[in-house]
């Protein structure tokens, strides 16, 4: 078994990770050492020992905060009113595989063989993986952050089991929970603003 | 300070003033010896109360910082529409539930809420994909992050012919107004089988 997974080392693995609310450069650093072959101990900067990685749910990625808008990709032509900074967000949403794209050219660092070694990465949309592709896959990465649960994913029995921490004193009335009408944004008052059509005197 | 400068050498008369840290009460003692009865001032200690001791979380000794992914623990500080119950009601000291405001608004914002929100919540542009908040504290650093582009792109698989590929072919063309075209549609999560 050691000596199968020595033997390994020195073909090209086929890895499989899920994208689904990761966040793109952590992903990113973890798929370039893959890519790279980084994690062999066979591996040195001149030796083209990287593996195939395989990433689905690519447009379910995360990034931290506002990151979708305030993380702007900037591309320049070098012509006139060529310059633009677009926000992760509109590139995410002309092509779901672009940003991790981008995320791994960049985790995989200045190097002259970083587009040999991008040219294994298989980024897929979804979670349809196309049979070619799934019957070389030999390995599942593990991913690099929790998946959050959403609340309704939640069943009824693991919420009856969670432990309650509010203790409402003894003479709590439930109906001082129910939710109370939104009294919008507050205004401040101005005397100069128009008054509506119904008080304003007709002219004679 | 003025005290201070008055009376150079009498620090022990400012010392008298300072509040001790034990709190202090006193208590009237009557003793009857014989046909004398004899009243005194008793003097009680009492621990000092510690600031938190009403607020539920501070008490409770939670191992965790609350954060945004609890869903359970915010799920009881909420009422059904989504907004968080007022100090008076949770029981909360005023660090902890302005805390616990602040978690509950990042999981609306991170959509952990679907069954809880109001129906106009705004999740267009950039707001409908996946985000994730590192503390409670994390939406108020915010910095504007430029990455260098790139036209390389090996683009091996069809990115399956979204709606708005054909409408934008250009992504400087794009038009903030026409969010609504292009919103993302979700496909149902599918087993990785073999075709």
């Amino acid at each position: 078994m050691n000596q199968a997974r020595q033997l390994a080392q020195f073909m090209r693995q086929w890895h499989l990770i899920d994208a689904n609310q990761q966040d793109v450069y952590k992903l990113g650093t973890k798929v370039a050492k893959y890519l790279s072959g980084n994690w062999k101990p066979i591996w040195h900067p001149s030796t083209d020992c990287g593996d195939h990685v395989v990433v689905i749910n690519c447009q379910d990625i995360a990034m931290e905060g506002f990151d979708w808008k305030h993380r702007q990709f900037h591309f320049n032509k070098e012509y006139p009113k060529s310059k633009v900074n677009i926000p992760a967000y509109q590139i995410h949403m002309y092509d779901p595989c672009r940003i991790v794209y981008l995320a791994v050219y960049k985790c995989l660092g200045k190097s002259n063989i970083r587009r040999s070694h991008i040219a294994r990465l298989h980024l897929l949309p979804d979670a349809e993986v196309p049979s070619f592709l799934m019957k070389n896959v030999g390995n599942q990465l593990e991913q690099v952050q929790e998946v959050v649960k959403r609340s309704t994913e939640y069943t009824d029995e693991e919420r009856r089991n969670f432990p309650r921490l509010v203790k409402f004193p003894e003479d709590h009335v439930v109906d001082w929970e129910a939710p109370i009408d939104n009294p919008g944004r507050h205004k401040l008052y101005n005397p100069y603003e128009r008054k509506s059509k119904i008080q304003q005197t007709p002219t004679k | 300070m003025m005290l201070a400068r008055c009376l150079p050498s009498g620090w022990s008369a400012i010392r008298g003033i300072a509040t001790s840290s034990s709190a202090m009460k006193w208590k009237i003692k009557e003793a009857e010896e014989g046909d004398t009865t004899v009243v005194e001032m008793e003097k009680i200690e009492e621990p000092a109360r510690p600031k938190n001791a009403f607020c539920t979380l501070c008490t409770c000794n939670l191992p965790i910082k609350v954060k945004y992914s609890d869903v359970l623990i915010l799920e009881q500080f909420m009422r059904p529409d989504g907004t968080v119950l007022p100090r008076q009601l949770t029981g909360l000291c005023r660090n902890k539930q302005l805390q616990i405001e602040r978690c509950v608004m990042q999981a609306h914002w991170s959509g952990l809420f679907p069954d809880k929100t109001i129906a106009d919540f705004d999740r267009s542009g950039y707001k409908q994909f996946n985000r994730y908040w590192k503390d409670d504290m994390s939406m108020y650093r915010i910095s504007e992050k430029i990455e260098q582009g790139s036209w390389y792109y090996v683009k091996r698989y069809d990115t399956k012919n979204r709606p708005w590929n054909k409408l934008m072919k250009n992504p400087l063309n794009w038009d903030p107004l026409h969010t609504h075209l292009y919103k993302k549609h979700k496909r149902k999560p599918k087993n990785i089988t073999d075709k």
